[in-house]
């Protein structure tokens, strides 16, 4: 009698896939996204066809909240004028494609049985950490170490007959080549694998040496190549990872340590929010900006600094009709022709290099995704999710750095030797944080997710050798959960 | 475990051979806003090659192609050497070989200032073959009130050519006379060229020094040290050798 089809059967399928998915889009394999835009479309099409069955109706009516934005936000960055709109129909159906798809294969990861989201993020972390343990050991070979300080008196060069700085560059593996990378791009990745460190706080050495020495083996490499080049920049976005290692392992379950926290939180936000709000009129509206102009400190606060120049010169030309979906970088419309240098000027401010790419709705977008996300994170998944706090803490430095870091130090040109413009949609990072806001994402409107709980309810023999190879110390099952004991590192004794 | 962590560090000291930091400048080298601090005086050790014998060959220079012609910035553009072999790509005298033949807005970036003693340089690789030698380049001066004249330059253009199974080279000298070399024209510049009648196969290096014969302008002197007179500099923007090969 022939064998009834059972989607459990061709599971592993689905978590090869996403795995390899994973690994190799931090490796950045190629170099080229195109591909892996359509391949994590079909990817993401698996998983969730494998994880489908573990959504309720509730939960999927949830997805709408997150959804609806990120749908936008793939459609105004991918069609957006900076890159034609529909006349490159193939690299930018591509990009519309790949936003929601590796969203969803986070989603899917987290409720796919037998992947393991340690896993997961170690397939990650080694991808992304061999990517730059590589460039690392071409930079040693090509500048030597800590060459940054050594020549910082001395850091001109020519390369055709061009002047460049030594002090602000690295090599780097892109695809099959070596190139000059500026060390704001480099950084960033050395800071998100640094944001695996915190997680040795929650890893006992002694029962689990192995998961022990392979999260501080990615969460080194990236030290290294923060501290041996003496990448300044990246080295101040430590800190916020170092605050949050420390509040987690320390204050994480002391309530009256998060109250003045919240209050403190709501003070600042407020105050930001209004700041926020003025500095728009100020680039928006010409009578607030010559009250600023006028006023020496008001002017260096909101007109003549390295963040607001840009943000002025971006949100100013934001509102122009050819503008409001994307800039794009000729058009007879721009009769001052000042779009293209907006476009190429390098604001640091991801933000900004959003609304330069998809306008104004994809600002909009992006912005009710943090939000949603803010509250998934901060009200469910640090406080419902199962997840080791060794993940928790890892994936929750890696969101805060990726948002600080490209906030204030993001690169849109990172090729030293080349004028190749890199946009956000279209570049290897933000694929992965859209992966792992998905393997964050706690659907709003349920109260107790069901994924949480639908893994391993047998206690089979398989089951249990499957677990021990995943890991042995770590088991969530609804069947046991009761005999689960926390101590607060990541060795729960059953 | 222990051991191999330990070696690690001087593992990755070993492979430093710091190959771009061969070559660093401070900031402000040799673009400097004041004129006499940006000559470009180096003969890079070609100076103490050990020569066997010099030939001296009248080079007959073409009549020049203008700086700023189309034509002309499209030959640059084409036969620039860094296109030819990617290793003339760096070091400070790749402006001499990325196809720039006039200033294109990038002032001191964009060229090399010499005085009579001009410079020399080894080649990255040794040369194979080449027909003709362009060179662009114009005269400039540090007058309050632009000159804007032909200026009588004599040139010589030096070649070492490697003597196989020796350490001794030969010298082939193309001396260029009586070049009307247009001075303090803003970023105007002239392509000369002549015909290599004399082979330079093998050549490794090459010089350029001049004479300013002119004495239409006695208030000037192509030596920078003089400090009675104005200086005249021959600002040189691009060398090409179109169709060589190296090797």
């Amino acid at each position: 009698m022939a064998k009834k089809f059972a989607i459990k059967d061709y599971e592993s399928i689905g978590v090869f896939l996403i795995m390899e998915l994973v690994a190799l889009v931090s490796f950045c394999l190629g170099g080229t996204v195109i591909v892996f835009h359509y391949v994590g479309f079909v990817v993401s099409l698996l998983a969730f066809f494998f994880a489908y069955q573990s959504y309720d109706k509730k939960e999927l009516k949830s997805l709408i909240l997150i959804g609806a934005p990120i749908i936008v936000l793939a459609i105004c960055l991918a069609f957006g004028n900076l890159y034609g709109g529909f006349s490159n129909f193939l690299a930018n159906f591509g990009v519309f494609l790949a936003i929601p798809s590796f969203f969803l294969v986070g989603m899917s990861a987290r409720r796919t049985k037998n992947l393991s989201i340690e896993n997961v993020l170690l397939c990650l972390g080694f991808g992304a950490a061999l990517l730059v343990l590589i460039s690392l050991v071409i930079t040693y070979a090509q500048y030597g170490m800590f060459y940054t300080l050594i020549y910082k008196n001395t850091p001109a060069y020519y390369y055709e007959g061009n002047l460049y700085n030594v002090t602000k560059e690295m090599s780097w593996l892109n695809g099959f080549k070596v190139n000059e990378v500026s060390l704001k791009y480099a950084g960033l990745f050395g800071v998100l694998l640094c944001s695996a460190l915190p997680a040795l706080m929650f890893i006992d050495p002694k029962a689990n040496t192995k998961k022990f020495v392979m999260v501080a083996s990615i969460g080194v490499v990236g030290l290294l190549s923060i501290v041996t080049i003496v990448n300044l920049t990246a080295l101040i976005f430590l800190i916020p990872v170092l605050v949050i290692a420390l509040v987690y392992r320390f204050l994480r379950d002391n309530k009256k340590f998060w109250k003045v926290a919240t209050w403190i939180f709501e003070v600042i936000f407020g105050f930001a929010i209004a700041a926020l709000i003025f500095a728009f009129l100020n680039a928006l509206v010409p009578g607030v900006h010559n009250f600023t102009s006028g006023n020496a400190v008001l002017n260096r606060l909101f007109n003549t600094n390295r963040i607001m120049a840009p943000f002025n010169n971006v949100v100013g030309a934001m509102f122009k009709s050819f503008n409001l979906f994307g800039f794009p970088v000729h058009s007879a419309a721009d009769i001052e022709g000042k779009n293209s240098d907006i476009i190429f000027a390098d604001s640091g401010i991801f933000e900004l290099e959003i609304i330069k790419e998809g306008g104004f709705f994809a600002l909009l977008a992006f912005l009710m995704i943090l939000v949603v996300m803010f509250i998934s994170i901060s009200k469910y998944y640090l406080e419902r999710s199962k997840d080791s706090h060794a993940v928790k803490v890892s994936l929750l430095c890696f969101v805060v750095s990726f948002f600080l870091y490209s906030s204030f130090a993001w690169e849109n040109a990172p090729f030293t030797h080349s004028d190749i413009f890199l946009t956000v949609g279209r570049s290897f990072p933000f694929l992965i944080l859209l992966f792992v806001l998905g393997l964050m994402y706690f659907p709003l409107m349920k109260e107790e997710p069901i994924f949480n709980t639908f893994e391993r309810k047998s206690n089979s023999n398989a089951d249990k050798k499957e677990v021990e190879y995943l890991d042995k110390d770590y088991v969530f099952t609804d069947a046991n959960k009761e005999e689960v004991v926390d101590d607060g590192k990541d060795n729960i004794v059953v | 475990m222990k051991k191999s962590l330990v070696l690690l560090p001087l593992f990755a000291l070993a492979l430093c051979s710091c190959v771009k930091t061969a070559e660093l400048y401070p900031d402000d080298a040799y673009c400097h806003t004041e004129f006499d601090l940006n000559y470009y005086t180096e003969w890079n050790n070609v100076d103490t090659l050990k020569i066997n014998t010099t030939k001296t060959v009248s080079a007959i220079v073409a009549p020049p192609q203008e700086g700023l012609s189309p034509s002309a910035v499209e030959f640059g553009n084409k036969n620039k050497l860094t296109s030819i072999d990617t290793s003339f790509a760096y070091g400070y005298l790749s402006k001499l070989y990325d196809g720039r033949i006039s200033c294109g807005g990038l002032y001191q970036k964009s060229r090399v200032q010499l005085d009579k003693t001009g410079y020399a340089t080894f080649f990255p690789k040794q040369l194979k073959s080449a027909s003709t030698f362009y060179m662009a380049l114009r005269g400039g001066t540090t007058c309050e009130k632009p000159l804007r004249a032909n200026l009588i330059v004599d040139y010589e253009v030096t070649f070492y050519i490697h003597i196989t199974n020796s350490d001794a080279y030969d010298k082939v000298v193309y001396k260029l006379n009586d070049v009307q070399t247009i001075t303090d024209f803003g970023g105007d510049t002239r392509l000369y060229s002549f015909s290599l009648t004399e082979s330079i196969k093998d050549a490794v290096a090459m010089s350029i020094t001049y004479n300013l014969k002119d004495t239409s302008h006695p208030e000037i002197a192509d030596d920078y040290k003089d400090e009675e007179k104005e200086h005249f500099a021959i600002m040189l923007y691009e060398i090409l050798l179109p169709n060589s090969t190296w090797f």
